[in-house]
């Protein structure tokens, strides 16, 4: 579903991507790791198309034209309206993708991502973080999004609130979505992930299947890496 | 030493903040320009007065040789009719800290005794309205005006910097006492505003020489200067002190500027205009067009009287005594007495005037910026009382001219030259 | 956009704070608006009552001849415009009663900024001091940080990857800050509107709408510019403390600056250099009350020809008033040259000044406010120029009836007072073209910048 094929990217002298190649499958979550400057936040703006690759190519859903109506993003600070309930921010952003919902399909949509009927019409100047993220995870979920882009979703986040998006993240992916979740929370990355990968000065240096690799193993592997 | 080391950080946050230093050089160029442009109109006002003393001067000049070479000088009606008299309003020499009213009145008046204190050439000198309107960059308006905007740039983010960057708790755990943190601050930009302030009022000072001739004014100016200063810091500390956020502090120092500085004076001038209209001054010019035109009228024997009740002295004279008047001496008691009558209108505008005035002053206490102008224009001679006060010399001029008209010709003096000198003398005594 | 700007206007109105100024800037401008209107009212009352006691005194002067007459003069009255209320332009700081006289013509007297105390620097409390200081800093401070917010929020990817553009955000955003100041023009003029509409005509309306259009398209270049440079330096105490340092460079420094310096391209006369150049050329003419020189004597020879007669005691009219008319008419000459010299200075003073609009629209905006208001230098000089024609035709008759004889208090009271003839804004229209281009001018360039900005400015 995402495929970036040897992007390059530079800003000026610095090279925040080199020949980066990677993979994500319908029905697969990608955890990428790296530390600050690795280049995650670069290959996010990449395949939303904030940034255009010096060379190689993206191509998603097998078309090499960024579409956003496919693609779903969660920041890392869903910073909403604060001025509108948890239900007309979705609205909002709704209708400006092209979608008309009436607010039983909205307060569905909210529902299905986690958020409890009584905080729908509250206003999100009074929302947890983890709620502001479920709101914001049903806006690409609402879009009928085939691919999910989230930025360090984790950070911040309360262990129950985290543990509720991971299940939310997998619920997305059952259903065929292509997730691709940059981050620095090994934890959180091999309890979600079905893929990581490891981001070095702009560098993949290291694949693995979540399966295979304990929490543990993980983290040796990611300082081992990040020392050398 | 701590204090010092704030002092010296502040310094280096200063110059290296390239918008601050910018801004610190606009004011400063503008002080410059204000000076400038203050010298400028001092410089026009004193030519102006130059010539017309000079041609004054050559004009006595010409008739003292006249009457020196002649055996018999002529009557007392004739020499003081060759007697060209003014009234000029020499600019202080502070006039370059502050325009004031400067530009609303004349400073130049020929004096004849036909003349008022509300003639035609009483009015303001040829200007373009709406630059008149728009006022001038003149200095007081500089430390009126500005400098608080130039604080409220120089210290909106005191403390709000840090607020913003989440640091301010780091300051308050380092240092222990913000608010002595954020008045250390202050105080570097309030001296370096009062030491540049302070440097071109000595400047002005010392290019005119005004030193010793005007200390008290200076003294004066200097104590306004520092309370205005100090008025302004206390708000703007207290806003630092009270909000959070560099945005917010902005806005309620800008808010308070507002305020102050436009929307209260603006409130009080339009009130002030609602209670006592622009007035037409009907009694004056009654007196000056329908009352004159009766006074001209009159048989002579109640110009007589009239005359006598202005000056009862006349009675002791020689003409006196004829129960009559001259025809030659007809038109001097008509001056005198359209005198008289325009100087009681005149009397009512000022006590209008002063009615409106008394409003003005009794805003102060809510309205400080209009104190503080007030005072400063006062200080610096261009304020409403000081051109008053310029209007006074004036009809007291044209009194002596009017008093020696009548008096001199009804005793049928015997004009010398001793007398003429005299004669000169008097009318030039309230000219500086 | 149409989501956006709804949302837009959503946030705006749950906010607390705008509410509270909203509020506060609608009721001020509701009563400046009124004040201005009942200050307006007060001073026309006042100036009628002034006009009907000089109408009085003249009506009373039963037996005088036509010269006394003259000599006893009427007065010109500075007419208040309806939208004065709004702005007061120069009107504070003129003069306004000009004495009308045979032999001379006198300056207009009495301004009310030399009738007392200095008071404010920034005029009086009226809708044009509320419209033009006050209410673009509140428009400022809602623009400032309209970019920022959404970048700096994190909210600004979501938007776009939602299907909006950049574009649509900053114009949606623009639009909805625009329409808070116009909704507050619109209580202004509504205002007006409610309490002067009978004496409304076309060319009221006219100036009007023209003086709502220039304030909107300042408002849209301050909001535009603000939002210009948020966009250009994405932090937003940056964009703010630049757009206020520009803000007080256009209202305070420059007006003035500029107003200086064009006062020193083309320098006007002191009063007493004037008026020794007046008296000179006068005193070279007849003068009515020292017929002596040559001039009399053309007059003389031409007079007797024309009647057909030897001598002046065999005319069938009075001399003193062909003379007193011949003198009054080079005396109109005298001051067609050195008054028609001066409005001519003041004029090219004016138009070198609107070009400074080409860097300030604040100074477009001022002309524009106090011209279609009617209170700027325009309809000063034109005031001043009719009260001068009036008296030209007035002393003319006196003159006329002084030579042929037969007066009676009739003849007086058929002499019909001074009238100003409000000049049609459209008349002047091409006066203030150069504002108007200017402004426009702006408009679409901040817009076109900011089409352009949009387009190159990188959301990472």
């Amino acid at each position: 579903m995402i495929k970036l094929d040897k992007v390059d990217k530079s800003f000026d002298s610095y090279k925040a991507l080199n020949k980066l190649s990677l993979n994500v499958n319908s029905g697969e979550i990608y955890g990428l790791l790296g530390a600050n400057g690795a280049g995650k936040s670069t290959t996010l703006n990449l395949i939303l198309g904030f940034l255009k690759p010096d060379s190689g190519f993206i191509k998603i859903n097998d078309v090499n034209i960024i579409n956003t109506d496919i693609i779903g993003y969660i920041p890392e600070n869903v910073n909403l309206y604060p001025y509108l309930s948890g239900i007309e921010n979705l609205d909002y952003f709704c209708k400006l993708s092209g979608f008309n919902y009436d607010n039983n399909e909205l307060s569905s949509f909210l529902n299905e991502c986690g958020l409890q009927e009584d905080a729908h019409n509250k206003l999100i100047s009074n929302y947890s973080k983890g709620m502001r993220q479920k709101v914001g995870i049903a806006i690409a979920y609402s879009k009928k999004a085939k691919v999910y882009l989230l930025d360090e979703p984790a950070s911040g986040l309360d262990p129950l609130s985290s543990n509720e998006l991971s299940d939310l993240l997998k619920k997305l992916a059952a259903n065929g979505s292509a997730i691709l979740m940059a981050s620095h929370d090994l934890f959180r990355v091999r309890e979600t992930c079905n893929k990581i990968g490891i981001l070095k000065n702009g560098n993949l240096i290291k694949e693995m299947d979540a399966k295979e690799i304990t929490s543990e193993e993980l983290e040796k592997v990611y300082l081992n890496f990040m020392k050398n | 030493m701590r204090v010092f080391n704030i002092l010296f950080y502040e310094f280096n946050h200063f110059r290296r903040s390239s918008a601050k230093v910018l801004t610190y050089l606009i004011f400063v160029f503008a002080c410059i320009y204000s000076i400038y442009s203050g010298f400028e109109l001092q410089n026009q006002q004193q030519t102006t007065i130059e010539t017309i003393k000079n041609e004054q001067k050559k004009e006595i000049l010409l008739v003292s040789k006249f009457f020196q070479n002649m055996s018999v000088l002529p009557g007392p009606l004739d020499v003081l009719g060759y007697i060209p008299t003014y009234a000029t309003k020499h600019p202080s020499p502070l006039l370059p800290l502050g325009i004031g009213q400067s530009e609303q009145y004349g400073y130049y008046k020929k004096i004849t005794n036909w003349s008022s204190t509300y003639d035609n050439d009483m009015v303001e000198e040829i200007a373009n309205p709406e630059r008149l309107v728009n006022g001038n960059i003149d200095f007081s308006f500089l430390i009126i005006f500005l400098l608080p905007i130039l604080l409220i740039i120089f210290t909106y983010n005191i403390r709000g910097f840090e607020q913003d960057m989440r640091f301010d708790k780091l300051i308050e755990i380092q240092y222990g006492s913000i608010s002595k943190w954020i008045l250390i601050r202050f105080i570097f930009y309030i001296t370096l505003l009062l030491l540049t302030v302070l440097c071109f009022m000595f400047f002005v000072v010392i290019v005119n020489d005004a030193f010793f001739s005007h200390i008290s004014e200076i003294k004066s100016l200097i104590f306004l200067l520092l309370i205005y200063v100090l008025f302004f810091t206390t708000i703007f500390y207290f806003i630092v002190l009270k909000s959070y956020g560099s945005s917010a502090i902005a806005f309620k120092m800008i808010s308070v500027w507002l305020i102050l500085c436009v929307i209260i004076p603006g409130t009080v001038h339009q009130f002030a205009s609602i209670i006592y209209p622009t007035h037409y001054m009907t009694d004056y010019l009654d007196s000056n067009r329908k009352e004159s035109y009766e006074i001209f009228d009159l048989p002579t024997d109640s110009l007589y009287v009239s005359l006598l009740s202005i000056y009862p002295d006349l009675s002791q004279t020689k003409h006196a005594k004829e129960n009559n008047i001259n025809n030659d001496y007809r038109r001097n008691a008509l001056s005198a007495i359209i005198n008289h009558m325009n100087k009681s209108a005149i009397n009512n505008i000022e006590k209008q005037n002063e009615l409106k005035n008394q409003l003005i002053c009794s805003s102060y206490w809510f309205n400080p910026v209009s104190f503080i102008q007030n005072k400063w224009n006062n200080y610096i001679n261009t304020d409403y009382y000081s051109y008053q006060e310029y209007r006074s010399e004036i009809q007291k001029i044209l009194d002596t001219k009017l008093s020696l008209l009548n008096f001199e010709s009804w005793n049928e003096t015997e004009v010398t030259m001793v007398v003429y000198e005299d004669y000169l003398k008097q009318l030039n005594a309230f000219m500086e | 956009m149409k989501h956006i700007l709804f949302n837009e206007l959503i946030g705006l109105f749950r906010n607390r704070l705008f509410m509270i100024l909203l509020g506060v800037f609608s009721i001020s401008l509701v009563l400046t608006t009124y004040f201005g209107i009942i200050h307006n009212n007060k001073q026309i009352l006042s100036q009628n009552d002034a006009k009907e006691h000089i109408r009085e005194q003249w009506d009373e002067m039963n037996h005088t001849n036509p010269h006394n007459a003259a000599h006893f003069g009427s007065y010109a009255f500075k007419p208040i415009t309806i939208l004065n209320s709004i702005d007061e332009g120069i009107n504070g700081i003129t003069g306004n009663v000009i004495r009308l006289e045979g032999h001379r013509q006198n300056d207009v007297m009495f301004s009310e900024a030399s009738q007392s105390l200095l008071i404010s620097n920034f005029g009086k409390l009226k809708p044009s001091l509320l419209l033009q200081f006050i209410i673009p800093l509140f428009l400022i401070f809602l623009a400032f940080n309209s970019y920022s917010s959404e970048r700096e929020s994190g909210r600004l990817k979501l938007l776009l990857i939602q299907g909006s553009s950049l574009n649509k955000i900053i114009f949606s955003k623009i639009i909805a800050i625009w329409s808070i100041g116009l909704t507050l023009l619109l209580i202004t003029t509504f205002i007006q509107f409610i309490f002067t509409n009978s004496l409304f005509n076309i060319d009221i309306l006219i100036r009007l709408i023209l003086l709502f259009l220039s304030y909107s398209l300042y408002y849209l270049i301050l909001i535009s510019l603000t939002v210009f440079l948020s966009l250009l330096f994405k932090n937003s105490t940056s964009a703010l403390s630049l757009t206020l340092v520009l803000w007080v460079m256009w209202v305070v420094f420059l007006p003035k600056i500029f107003g200086n310096t064009v006062e020193k391209i083309n320098p006007l006369p002191t009063r007493v250099e004037f008026q020794n150049n007046m008296d000179n050329d006068r005193s070279k003419g007849i003068d009515g009350h020292n017929p002596s020189n040559e001039r009399k004597d053309e007059l003389i020879k031409s007079t007797l020809i024309q009647y057909g007669v030897n001598s002046l005691s065999d005319l069938p009219v009075n001399f003193r008033g062909i003379l007193m008319q011949a003198d009054e008419e080079y005396g109109n000459s005298v001051w067609d040259k050195h008054f028609g010299a001066l409005y001519l200075q003041l004029t090219n003073q004016k138009n070198i000044y609107q070009f400074t609009g080409l860097i300030n629209p604040f100074a477009s905006l001022q002309s524009l406010s106090m011209a279609t208001a009617g209170s700027d230098m325009f309809h000063h000089l034109n005031f001043l120029s009719q009260a001068e024609y009036y008296r030209r035709d007035l002393i003319e008759l006196l003159n006329n009836k002084w030579r042929d004889g037969d007066w009676d208090e009739n003849f007086y009271k058929s002499i019909k007072d001074f009238h100003y003839n409000s000049p049609s804004f459209l008349s002047f229209f091409w006066k203030y073209i150069l504002d108007f281009v200017f402004l426009f001018l702006w408009s679409i360039i901040l817009v076109v910048l900011l089409k352009y900005l949009t387009k190159k400015t990188s959301i990472v």
